[in-house]
């Protein structure tokens, strides 16, 4: 390959990165004196978060994802309205936020942390007042009237989220800088000192934007794979609690600080 | 000559009329009937109805100017809004009749008190000039376990003039 090219390709990735707000970082020394190696320079431990596999696209990861993630790729990829209008096929985060009045809030929380275990979910935070879990999609129904049975609700939301678009766009940055990062190997065998030392440099960039774009899309699916409940057992905005006034005077003498202040007169 | 500690008649008679003006002044101030709720004992210190339970829910009424006039539904919307504003928490609400025909609205607002979450509930019957509060209050499991006996006195509730 003649140098034309791989300065050509350089080009690309270079105002790939320079897109990113990123910057092509200058060799090391150590790099100066080693030969070029065919791999980026900075080792696996050294590298900021991540693995091969990311760097790579690992297949096996893909082949674990659940069937509506495909489906929604699919979708994506083939521009098939069909697949994106389809509910099944969109990959949304669900999160329910529940405040229930329990009696006993220690047993309520074993209970519930044992069928939270049996439905294959897992807590995130267990305090005495609040419960985060994250519950698989199927058994979120469930989850929450068993805890509405266990007391009184007084607050209960649901927000959904539809995270396909951003999933799909992931993936597609993620597959173009994996093809660009293995053209840029494929440029070493031509290549001179110089050449090779600008392209270790634009790999090592690309193999850090891979990583976060890895770990974000990582986050993304996560996400979706499983609902989140947060379950506060006890109504503390005390924060919340304002003194608006009302045109309507005797409104303005509503309050439980002011009824507690005349009765114990 | 009339010595300093002798009225004359005049200045008695003036005495009296005022006295007996004040007092009607003072019974023409509404009068309310309910009967003790269970659980509940009457608390002889307060004017007016006051109850309270050996765990400290209390209950006590009180009479506000009906100023600007306006109807239970208006009061019990401006009530629920202006409470909810504040950042009291809308539990439930509950309007009904009483036995003797006179409209109520009770609503019970979550509020933090102290470590913990207490319920405050206020009750509103419309009487001409004046609103007629009954207002409740305690610990949200305490109240909640009176809450019905309330619920059943509030519908026997009853001015008496």
């Amino acid at each position: 390959m003649s140098k034309l090219s791989v300065f050509a390709a350089l080009g690309i990735v270079s105002a790939a990165v320079a897109a990113r707000g990123g910057a092509v970082e200058p060799a090391s020394k150590a790099s100066l004196a080693a030969p070029a190696p065919m791999q980026p320079s900075k080792t696996t431990a050294e590298r900021p978060t991540g693995d091969q596999g990311a760097i790579d696209g690992d297949a096996a990861r893909k082949g674990a994802e659940k069937p509506a993630e495909k489906a929604a790729e699919k979708a994506a990829e083939k521009g098939g309205e069909a697949g994106r209008t389809h509910a099944e096929t969109r990959l949304v985060q669900v999160t329910a936020t529940l405040t229930v009045k329990v009696v006993h809030p220690d047993e309520v929380r074993k209970a519930a942390l044992a069928r939270l275990a049996a439905a294959g979910g897992h807590p995130t935070l267990v305090t005495e007042n609040d419960l985060y879990l994250e519950v698989p999609q199927a058994a979120l129904a469930d989850t929450i009237d068993q805890l509405a049975a266990a007391g009184i609700v007084l607050q209960k939301s649901l927000q959904r989220v539809d995270l396909t678009e951003q999933i799909v766009q992931l993936d597609a940055k993620l597959r173009s800088k994996r093809e660009i990062l293995g053209r840029l190997r494929g440029f070493f065998d031509d290549s001179d000192t110089a050449s090779t030392l600008r392209i270790e440099a634009s790999m090592t960039q690309l193999v850090t934007e891979i990583e976060a774009l890895q770990g974000e899309l990582n986050v993304a699916r996560a996400s979706v794979r499983q609902a989140h409940v947060q379950v506060s057992f006890q109504f503390h905005p005390r924060q919340h609690i304002t003194y608006v006034r009302s045109p309507f005077e005797w409104l303005n003498t509503l309050d439980l600080d002011r009824f507690d202040h005349d009765f114990a007169k | 000559m009339i010595s300093q500690n002798e009225l004359p008649a005049g200045r008695l008679a003036l005495a009296v009329i005022f006295v007996s003006l004040l007092a009607g002044i003072v019974g023409c101030a509404p009068v309310y009937h309910m009967n003790t709720p269970e659980g509940f004992v009457r608390y002889e210190k307060k004017k007016g109805l006051a109850f309270i339970t050996p765990d400290g829910v209390r209950l006590h009424s009180r009479t506000v100017r009906n100023y600007p006039k306006a109807d239970l539904l208006f009061w019990a919307d401006a009530m629920e809004r202006h409470l909810t504003a504040r950042g009291y928490l809308l539990h439930a609400k509950r309007c009904f009749t009483t036995k003797k025909g006179l409209g109520g609205c009770t609503a019970e607002f979550v509020v933090p008190h102290g470590a913990e979450d207490w319920m405050l509930a206020e009750t509103i019957f419309v009487l001409g000039d004046d609103v007629a509060l009954l207002e409740a209050a305690g610990p949200f499991a305490r109240y909640q376990r009176v809450a019905p006996a309330l619920s059943k006195e509030y519908e026997g509730f009853a001015p008496e003039y």
